[in-house]
């Protein structure tokens, strides 16, 4: 069933393992390299190929648990498994574990002899499975029991049999309420008699049937019909005047509760006219009343004197000296992590996750003495941001166009998409003047057919870049006009730049909405038909929460409209106005936390040397920074 | 009563005291006052890309054992005496995760820096060439590795491997993609936090020259190794004692 568990530490050394069947540990990568590159996973399990792992971490000694299992096993007992697999290990070895003490040198094996220990939590888990399973296979629940019951004539009337003998004994000793119930019975009743009224046939076998209740013994049922009937009311009522029966001496005993909380020196004032003046609570001359207001005003006066003290406590409970973070204690700190984030102009829900990643990190981490929570969320913040901001590809654009025209002799495409107005002409052409700079000779297609003046505009750029670069460069513009069909345009050009032997072909696209889907399937239709080597996303340093739905909606379109097996989604991102926004970073986050894909540059300016790479650190102190 | 009052100013003093301290001590940090004055510097890092066995070294380190071992999340650190014929050194040995998102971390070990092992997995070179260069880029352009010009031992791991390569053959490779690179990363565009500064234009060798390890101020070691067992065979240890000396080398 089984097919590999692994309990390691977080640093890759196998503690212990048991292997049922000989695996490649290909799925165990696969695993934590997704735990270190993505920042949420909901549920513990993972699915590789075939292959579905249920895993768990223990912070405070730094381990990980693993079980890897067949996907379609589909085992429900694993996630149990793995939880009590760590609570008995952990529970046994805790001092070996906490002194790093994994391995005796002499023997040279490991310090723990879990195996029987394993095997005994295994068979456990199973069985109980097993239990569990054919339990629930052979015996379906009982029709009495299910809530369906209570609506049909068998039920309702075995229902009214209940209430009726309940009734008849509370009315023994409580006939106050005995008219509401009774009209409640009544109404009840009769609408029975009308339904039954029909069949009367039934009728005998519906007799035997109460019979057999009756011996069963009555059980309080509660009803969800939605009418409230006396006796349920008496169960929610948590008032003190519950118990009317013995009132005299309940008073006694409430007043000898009032004694001992409070001195009568201490209580409020009765006026002559029975009125108690305490605080803003205007009561009644009721003596039970009085009695809860009492309770009420005690409580007061201990949160009052409690001022003072909890104040110089709270600023020792910061401190959290030597004690194991819990979820709730991280709950405030992280949630003004979040809240900073947002100022940030980090996009909403971005910022709750990246909040519930840290949070995840630091749940069961050991705190040091006289530690404040927050000096252990800063690094762990940083680390984080950090994490999410360091590409997971080169960035090195010059280096894969080296590689694409020594391997395969045809330039190397790259698409600028995006929604209007954000800047993908300018960008272009800065970047277009970049690798002028660097001696590249540059095609660059006008695909964008639909905006009057955007191939003007373009023809503009390439005079002023041919004028500033040196002369043994070549930048070119290919261009056919308003109204034609973009994706051809396209390959036309690149085609025209592998005869002609540009190095790079840049590809100007329209601007267009993400929700705009003639124009999204236009785009992908571009991109298959041309496999550019880079499909570069523009997007404005200034957006918020916008970002996400961009971004993932020209993802989803690539994906979506693209042919079977040929699947693109944006590569690289220009993150354009990048200096109109001062510290408000937020932006580069949420944009590489939604795509995982690098910000290969800046647009800092209207020049065409206003282009720059990213630089991480300084991001990631702009988003900490107060 | 004069002995009382002067209990109760000691007190109030003492307690005062306390309370800057322990404020100060979470905006300043004042462990470099208090008892890290004297810090050692002895920090030996494992770098190197995943799956080339930076851990499975730092477990021989430490406990004298071949591990098996998986892929890391976390750093692991420790101070661990090192013994080499009859000489006994304490190295804090760092194994830097290899994972892309998480090797950025090395450069907050430097400070206390003494040498970086450098892991390559001989057996996959031919593969891997181009990413490993880049990461070996990225460790020889960081301020601290080029003004401090640390040590790097080239650790061609994986040797009992039948498609491993010689370490010359490996020298040659990474020679030809640096120099690629060279070329690429100085062209790249500044970053846009830089306000001018020319700190990160660093140009590793001779300008005009093909990039050789020889023309970097860094001692640059190749070091042929294998940490191998299996159950079935008897464990293939190449090249422990050299790593060994090397490292006491570089303490003393």
């Amino acid at each position: 069933m089984l097919d590999y568990f692994v309990i390691a530490t977080q640093g890759g050394i196998i503690l212990w393992s048991k292997a049922f069947v000989t695996i490649p540990d290909l799925p165990i990568s696969k695993l934590i390299n997704s735990l270190i590159e993505t920042t949420s996973i909901e549920n513990q399990r993972f699915s590789y190929n075939s292959y579905q792992m249920n895993w768990a971490v223990s912070n405070e000694l730094g381990l990980i648990f693993i079980a890897v299992y067949q996907k379609i096993l589909q085992l429900t007992y694993i996630d149990d498994l793995v939880y009590s697999v760590k609570k008995k290990f952990v529970g046994d070895y805790k001092t070996l574990l906490v002194n790093k003490d994994f391995f005796d040198k002499k023997t040279q094996k490991a310090n723990f002899d879990f195996e029987p220990s394993f095997t005994k939590l295994y068979k456990s888990a199973e069985q109980t499975d097993l239990v569990s399973k054919t339990y629930k296979a052979e015996k379906p629940r009982n029709f009495e029991d299910s809530k369906k019951f209570q609506k049909t004539l068998v039920g309702s009337k075995q229902a009214i049999k209940d209430l009726t003998s309940q009734k008849n004994d509370s009315s023994a000793t409580n006939s106050e309420f005995d008219s509401d119930d009774m009209a409640i019975l009544k109404t009840r009743k009769k609408g029975i008699q009308m339904r039954t009224f029909e069949n009367k046939k039934s009728k005998k076998t519906n007799s035997n049937n109460t019979d057999n209740t009756e011996k069963k013994g009555k059980s309080k049922r509660i009803w969800d019909d939605g009418t409230v009937n006396k006796e349920y009311m008496k169960d929610l009522d948590f008032s003190s005047s519950k118990n009317k029966e013995n009132t005299t001496e309940n008073e006694k005993t409430d007043m000898v509760d009032v004694d001992q909380l409070v001195d009568q020196h201490s209580l409020g004032v009765r006026g002559s006219d029975g009125v108690y003046q305490v605080a803003s609570i205007g009561s009644t001359e009721d003596g039970n009343e009085i009695s809860s207001d009492d309770n009420l005003d005690v409580k007061d006066k201990s949160s009052n004197t409690g001022w003072g003290a909890t104040r110089i406590g709270n600023f020792f409970k910061t401190l959290a000296n030597g004690k194991v973070l819990t979820s709730s204690d991280l709950n405030e700190p992280i949630a003004k992590m979040c809240e900073h984030l947002i100022n940030k102009n980090v996009a909403a829900n971005i910022a709750r996750s990246i909040g519930e990643s840290v949070k995840k990190e630091l749940v069961g981490v050991k705190v040091g003495g006289m530690q404040k929570i927050s000096s252990l969320i800063y690094p762990a913040m940083e680390n984080t941001l950090r994490r999410i901001l360091t590409p997971s590809t080169s960035t090195d654009m010059l280096r894969d166009i080296q590689q694409v025209h020594k391997k395969e002799n045809r330039p190397y495409t790259l698409v600028f998409v995006g929604v209007n107005g954000v800047g993908k002409s300018t960008n272009l052409s800065k970047v277009c003047f970049w690798l002028l700079q660097n001696n590249l000779r540059v095609l660059i297609a006008a695909c964008d057919t639909f905006r009057s003046g955007a191939v003007e505009q373009l023809r503009v750029h390439v005079r002023n870049l041919r004028a500033l670069s040196p002369d043994d460069c070549k930048v070119d513009l290919f261009e056919r006009g308003y109204g034609k069909d973009s994706a051809t345009i396209a390959k036309e050009a690149i085609n025209y730049g592998e005869t002609n032997g540009y190095d790079v072909v840049l590809i100007d696209t329209a601007g267009r909405m993400q929700d705009n889907e003639p124009l999204m399937r236009a785009l992908s239709k571009l991109v298959s038909v041309n496999k550019p080597d880079k499909i570069v996303f523009v997007g404005e340093a200034l957006v918020g929460n916008e970002a996400v739905q961009q971004l993932t909606k020209f993802n989803q379109a690539l994906l979506n409209y693209s042919p079977p097996n040929e699947s693109r989604v944006i590569d690289g991102i220009i993150l354009s106005k990048f200096d109109t926004i001062d510290d408000k970073v937020g932006a580069a986050l949420t944009m590489t936390h939604v795509t995982g894909k690098p910000i290969l540059f800046v647009g800092t300016g209207q020049t065409y040397t206003d282009l720059k790479g990213i630089k991480i650190s300084s991001i990631v102190q702009s988003l900490l920074k107060d | 009563m004069n002995y009382f009052e002067i209990f109760i100013w000691v007190l109030s003093f003492a307690i005062v005291a306390f309370l800057l301290f322990t404020v100060l001590n979470h905006r300043v940090d004042l462990s470099f006052v208090f008892g890290g004055a004297g810090k050692k510097k002895n920090g030996i890092l494992i770098l190197g890309l995943p799956d080339s066995g930076k851990t499975t070294i730092w477990a021989w380190f430490r406990y004298t054992l071949v591990l098996p071992t998986q892929t890391s999340m976390k750093v692991n650190e420790e101070e661990i005496p090192v013994h080499l014929m009859d000489k006994t050194v304490n190295v804090f040995l760092t194994d830097i995760p290899g994972n892309i998102k998480l090797r950025h971390q090395f450069i907050q070990y430097l400070p206390i820096c003494k040498g970086i092992m450098f892991v390559v997995d001989s057996s996959k070179i031919d593969e891997n060439y181009q990413e490993v260069s880049e990461y070996l880029y990225d460790v020889l352009t960081s301020t601290q590795v080029f003004e401090q010009k640390i040590p790097i031992a080239i650790i061609c791991n994986k040797r009992d491997d039948e498609k491993s390569i010689k370490g010359t053959e490996i020298k040659l490779k990474i020679e030809d993609e640096l120099n690629h690179l060279r070329s690429t990363r100085t062209l790249a565009l500044d970053s846009h936090d830089d306000n001018g500064s020319y700190k990160d234009d660093i140009y590793l060798g001779i300008q005009d020259e093909k990039f050789e390890f020889l023309h970097i101020p860094n001692q640059v070691a190749f070091i042929e190794t294998s940490f191998q067992s299996s159950l079935d065979k008897s464990p293939v240890l190449i090249g422990h004692s050299e790593l060994s000396s090397w490292v006491i080398d570089r303490l003393e």
